[in-house]
């Protein structure tokens, strides 16, 4: 399909054309969005490409498109203008926004938006200013604290203010009802006077306005679609003829005026500023429909149409194909009126215009000379000799082998010493200026080869030789020096800092460099090493020419400047004579079927732009030129960037790295990238933009940051952890020490306690009352003596079962109690009085085993009982104490006591449940108060 | 001042016999918010006239009718040594209203207005952005805005910089009598 394709393109250019035409190349916005409706275009201050439409702004940097806008917008934006910081955004309804790097947000201000359409926005640096114009309130500025106002009050031509431009000299030029006003503030006055006073003038609505800077002129179009310059410093204005109607298709920079003619056959209509000379061009694709929305030329030579049906379009205005039907073209050379083409089948003479006149038929050119004194063009054949012909008689003149030619085979035809010199497939001849053989150079005459391929003059008088397999003369006197042996040289040129440079089909290019030589390899940056020719810039700068466009090196510096193909035909294919620059700064470049006409420059001043979208770690945005300092959990990089390149974006390359991670560069053509999970450390990012192998490093970003490591991996923290593990050990195992010691004690207390119960109750007076006791009750009562004995042996069984226990209920303890009183009212009868106030609650609350039983004994021990006086022991609870008190009658006779028994159970309580018995004797009355538990302590064993 | 009574005096009496002229009482207040201390003072004197169909509009304050201020000496200091009151007695504001509003439908309408401020003997121009609420036979007039105080020739010297604000801000509160 593509043969079939390719077969026809050359059959549609084979048919000699006459057109001249600019390629504009499409840009698939209606890709990404549909149903959009442009209005706009913009293009300054700013490396981005702006279009406005109906639904929002779109930025474009030649790959992808962004789009941002007002929340529920239906309003148009009606202007745009970048101060090289952020994107002011004016709209039908007075409100203004701004877009700067991610954020679109209106512009607040305490004076409130105006209420009519904003015609256009601007800013003056020389006082920091931002204003704005509407259409029916008049002029608006800002001056960072204030808002003010401009309007016919204040000897504004009106209200409506069409559109604003402001110029180098910070002045500002409205057009209103009334023709153009200056506006400008000085020493916080307004300034306001119409611009051109001529009453023809000043009735003119400009509808739109541009300022050109390098020129002073501004460029308005009126309503009726009139199209006048006006010259700022000579306040004058003078009227363009376009035989047409102008709207919106109009545009001025790099010294010309752009307009479109949408009816027209050749749509493009340039204006030369300084040779006032109009050029016609087809726009190729375009040819049926160009419905003009904007037209603007940016700061790189490119021409952006915003077409209705056709989208965003751009151009690279200064290169013009001009379709010649010559599919080998072999040589050209140019005059101040046209080219002269040399091709396989003839000579042929084009200009400017497009206009092909072929002047010789059935010739195969290969070489062109041009004696722009003598006005006569030498043209050497491949096998029919040397043809000069007057260019003003066309009188030609053939010279073969038969005349003094030394061969009929011309490679290269140049001047030197004023005596011309050809170089042929039997050595070198040369002629004097008007056609007379001098003398030739042959092997005999020292040349190592007699196939010369080219021969190059340069600025200091040397002549330069370019062989067939025998390397790169140089003519010393009269004889030859080889410089570079056994190389084939085809093309040689002079560029600055003293270099010649040449190209070998099988090395590539090469130079000169004093007296060493070096070669210009892929590896420099160059795109192709299949050079079909080089010549040099007026600034001394090289071009070379290969199969995939052209490079511009910087001889001195060595650096690549350009590299590229701005034509949208892929291979180029030119013949090695097949390229020549004039005095007009152009350049022509044949390639099958074609010739390019390209400006000195294009492309030259572009470099490709680097913008760094976003780099974050995590939400934190690192900063340029200083190390940021992340916590350990920012350890994702995203990187976000944008080239732009907009002459040739299929061109750009991006090359990073991130060290130390990766010490070698990595390659790819979309700088978005993620680096997830990066170890603590610190690291730095570099990104480079280039043109295929050519990169800029003057043009890179570099962002350094250190993530920290965690907190949990720092000394500190390890330190801290370690001491705190070390003194929480020794604080539980001193707790567990002293825990065991109370445990121990307790231990030891009950066993005393025990040990003074059980001597108590074996006490002989114990027992010596008790069989007194039942001594009696045997004699009155045998029943009762038997249930005493019974008491008492349940007391003493009781007394085994409970030693061993820390705590036991309340009502436990009183029915042990009770087995004792029981022995102890047999003894006593009606003297011993016992009182209970112990209320419901006795299986919830605890006391220590046989306490009560201690009390009573002791009570019993230490007061008299008799029936004069019997002892009443009242046992209560009161609140959570156990209280059993007495009337003291002490007797006269103690009994023995160890004094052990209540000490004892006072310890006892102190470590079981922390709380004290409280013993009281006072007024006669000993109470002792036994702290009760509400639950029994864990310590029981 | 006297050209600012021939301004009142020119919108009262020129012009149509049944031109829409509206009389404002209303109050002003400021509040001085600085670093060390916050000073507000506040008039009930506050004096206007709009003219609704020429849209033109001048207001008048004493200022010596204001009252408030943390102390006495404060005030004293504001007559005295800030906006020496016995040269400049008032503040006057007019000029004319940039946006349209139907005054006899009821409604909210956002309101600016360019005029010339002139505060302490300094004549400026200012845009205002104003609310005027329309219900009935009631007009309501409110404004808010800010004064930079070295605008206006004002100095405040470095001593007590750090208790007056650069930035005064104003509220304006009026009642439109339509006589």
């Amino acid at each position: 399909m593509r043969l079939v394709l390719s077969f026809l393109f050359i059959c549609i250019f084979l048919v000699p054309g006459q057109t001249q035409y600019l390629t504009p190349v499409h840009h698939d916005i209606q890709l990404q969005f549909t149903n959009l409706d442009y209005t706009g275009l913009y293009r300054s201050n700013d490396p981005f490409l702006y279009i406005s439409t109906k639904k929002g702004l779109i930025r474009y940097d030649g790959k992808n498109f962004i789009q941002k806008s007002r929340k529920n917008d239906s309003q148009e934006i009606s202007s745009l203008f970048h101060d090289g910081k952020k994107m002011w955004v004016g709209y039908e309804d007075g409100a203004i926004y701004t877009w700067q790097n991610q954020s679109f947000l209106p512009w607040n201000i305490e004076e409130g938006w105006p209420k009519s359409k904003i015609s256009a926005t601007g800013h003056l640096q020389k006082n920091n200013t931002f204003w704005m114009s509407t259409y029916g309130e008049g002029f608006y500025y800002h001056d960072g604290s204030h808002l003010y106002n401009i309007n016919e009050e204040d000897g504004l031509g009106g209200n409506d203010i069409y559109c604003a431009v402001s110029d180098r000299n910070q002045q500002i030029y409205a057009a209103t009802d009334k023709g153009l006003y200056v506006l400008k503030t000085e020493n916080e006055t307004k300034v306001v006077f119409p611009l051109v006073t001529e009453p023809a003038i000043s009735e003119l609505i400009f509808t739109k306005l541009l300022y050109d800077v390098s020129t002073a002129n501004i460029l308005g179009v009126t309503y009726d679609g009139e199209v006048w310059l006006v010259h700022i410093p000579d306040k004058t204005a003078k009227k363009l003829d376009f035989p047409f109607s102008v709207r919106t298709g109009i545009t001025i920079g790099k010294g010309k005026i752009y307009v479109i003619d949408e009816k027209g056959e050749k749509p493009l209509w340039t204006y030369d500023l300084s040779t006032k000379k109009t050029e016609k061009f087809t726009l190729k694709g375009l040819e049926n429909d160009v419905s003009m929305i904007d037209l603007i030329i940016d700061h790189d030579g490119i021409l952006w149409l915003l077409c209705k049906n056709n989208g965003l379009l751009s151009v690279q205005s200064d290169l013009i194909i001009y379709d010649v039907g010559l599919s080998n073209i072999q040589a050209i050379t140019t005059t101040e009126a046209g080219i002269y083409i040399g091709d396989e089948t003839g000579l042929y003479f084009l200009n400017h215009d497009g206009k092909q006149t072929p002047l010789l038929k059935n010739e195969n050119i290969i070489s062109l000379w041009l004696d722009e004194e003598k006005n006569i063009l030498w043209a050497g054949t491949y096998g029919k000799g040397l043809i000069i012909m007057d260019l003003l008689t066309q009188k030609q003149t053939g010279i073969t082998e038969k005349k003094g030619l030394v061969n009929n085979n011309i490679f290269s035809i140049t001047s030197y010493k004023n005596e011309v010199w050809i170089a042929t497939l039997a050595g070198i001849q040369v002629f004097d200026r008007t056609g007379k053989p001098q003398r030739t150079f042959t092997t005999k005459d020292g040349l190592p080869t007699d196939y010369i391929y080219t021969l190059y003059a340069d600025r200091n008088h040397n002549l330069w030789i370019g062989t067939e397999g025998k390397g790169l003369l140089q003519l010393a006197g009269d004889r030859f020096i080889t410089l570079i042996p056994k190389e084939s040289i085809i093309s040689i040129t002079e560029g600055k800092g003293n270099k010649i440079w040449f190209v070998s089909p099988e090395k590539g290019l090469g130079y000169r460099d004093g007296k060493a030589t070096a070669w210009y390899t892929k590896s420099l940056g160059l795109t192709s090493d299949k050079i079909s020719g080089i010549c040099t810039e007026p600034d001394g700068t090289l071009l070379v020419f290969h199969e995939f466009g052209y490079d511009k090196i910087d001889p001195v510096t060595l650096e690549i400047l350009y590299s590229g193909n701005p034509t949208s035909f892929s291979k180029w294919k030119q013949n090695i004579n097949s390229f020549s620059k004039n005095n007009n700064s152009n350049y022509y470049l044949g390639i099958p079927g074609h010739v390019i006409r390209f400006k000195r420059g294009t492309g030259t001043n572009v470099k490709p732009k680097l913008i760094a979208n976003y780099v974050r770690c995590g939400n934190i945005y690192l900063k340029k030129d200083t190390i940021n300092i992340l916590s350990h959990d920012h350890h994702n990089l995203n990187v976000d960037f944008s080239g732009i390149y907009f002459p040739d974006p299929t061109h750009l390359q991006f090359r990073y790295k991130l060290e130390p991670v990766e010490s070698d560069w990595r390659y790819t053509r979309d700088p978005s990238l993620l680096y997830t999970e990066l170890q603590p450390g610190t690291y730095t990012f570099t990104m480079e933009i280039g043109l295929a192998n050519a990169f800029f490093p003057k043009e890179a970003y570099t962002f350094s940051f250190t993530i920290n490591p965690p907190f949990y991996t720092t000394w500190w923290f390890i330190l801290l952890i370690v001491t705190l593990l070390l003194v929480a050990g020794y604080v539980i195992i001193k707790y567990r020490i002293q825990q065991k010691k109370r445990i121990s004690d307790i231990e030891n207390e009950k066993v005393k306690m025990q040990l003074d119960t059980l001597k108590s109750q074996i006490n002989p007076h114990f027992l010596f009352n008790s069989f007194n006791t039942l001594i009696g009750t045997i004699e009155e009562n045998k029943q009762d003596a038997i249930t005493y004995v019974e008491k008492l042996s349940d007391f003493y069984r009781n007394m085994l079962e409970y030693r061993d226990k820390n705590l036991i209920s309340l009502a436990e303890e009183l029915k042990i109690h009770d087995d004792y009183l029981f022995l102890l009212k047999q003894r006593f009868g009606k003297n011993l009085i016992i009182q209970f106030k112990t209320g419901n609650n006795t299986q919830g609350v605890y006391v220590i085993p046989l306490t009560l039983q201690l009390l009573t004994e002791n009570a019993v021990k230490h007061n008299v009982i008799s029936n004069a006086n019997p002892l009443v022991i009242s046992i209560s609870v009161e609140d959570d104490y156990l209280v059993v008190s007495n009337p003291v009658r002490s007797k006269i006779t103690k009994e023995k006591s160890t004094h052990f028994g209540l000490q004892s159970l006072s310890k006892r309580y102190k470590d079981l449940t922390n709380r004290e018995i409280q013993i009281l004797d006072k007024e006669n009355i000993f109470s002792v108060s036994i702290p009760l538990q509400t639950y029994d302590t864990h310590i029981d064993h | 001042m006297i050209r600012f009574y021939i301004i009142i005096i020119c919108i009262l009496f020129s012009g149509e016999l049944f031109a829409q002229k509206w009389q404002i009482k209303g109050n002003v207040s400021f509040i001085s918010d600085a670093p060390l201390e916050m000073i507000s003072a506040e008039s009930k004197k506050l004096n206007g006239l709009i003219d609704v169909e020429k849209s033109t509009f001048a207001f008048t304050i004493p200022l010596k009718s204001f009252e408030g201020f943390n102390s006495a000496l404060q005030k004293e200091h504001f007559h005295e040594n800030y906006m020496e009151s016995g040269t400049f007695p008032n503040i006057t504001y007019a000029g004319k209203l940039l946006d349209k509003f139907p005054s006899g439908v009821d409604g909210v309408y956002e309101v600016r207005s360019k005029g010339f401020f002139t505060i302490h003997g300094v004549k400026k121009e200012r845009i205002l952005k104003n609310t005027i609420r329309v219900k009935g036979n009631k007009i309501f007039l409110e404004s808010q805005f800010t004064i930079l105080l070295n605008e206006y020739n004002i100095v405040i010297p470095k001593i007590v910089n750090k208790k007056i604000a650069e930035e005064i801000k104003v509220f304006v509160t009026g009642e439109a009598f339509i006589p």
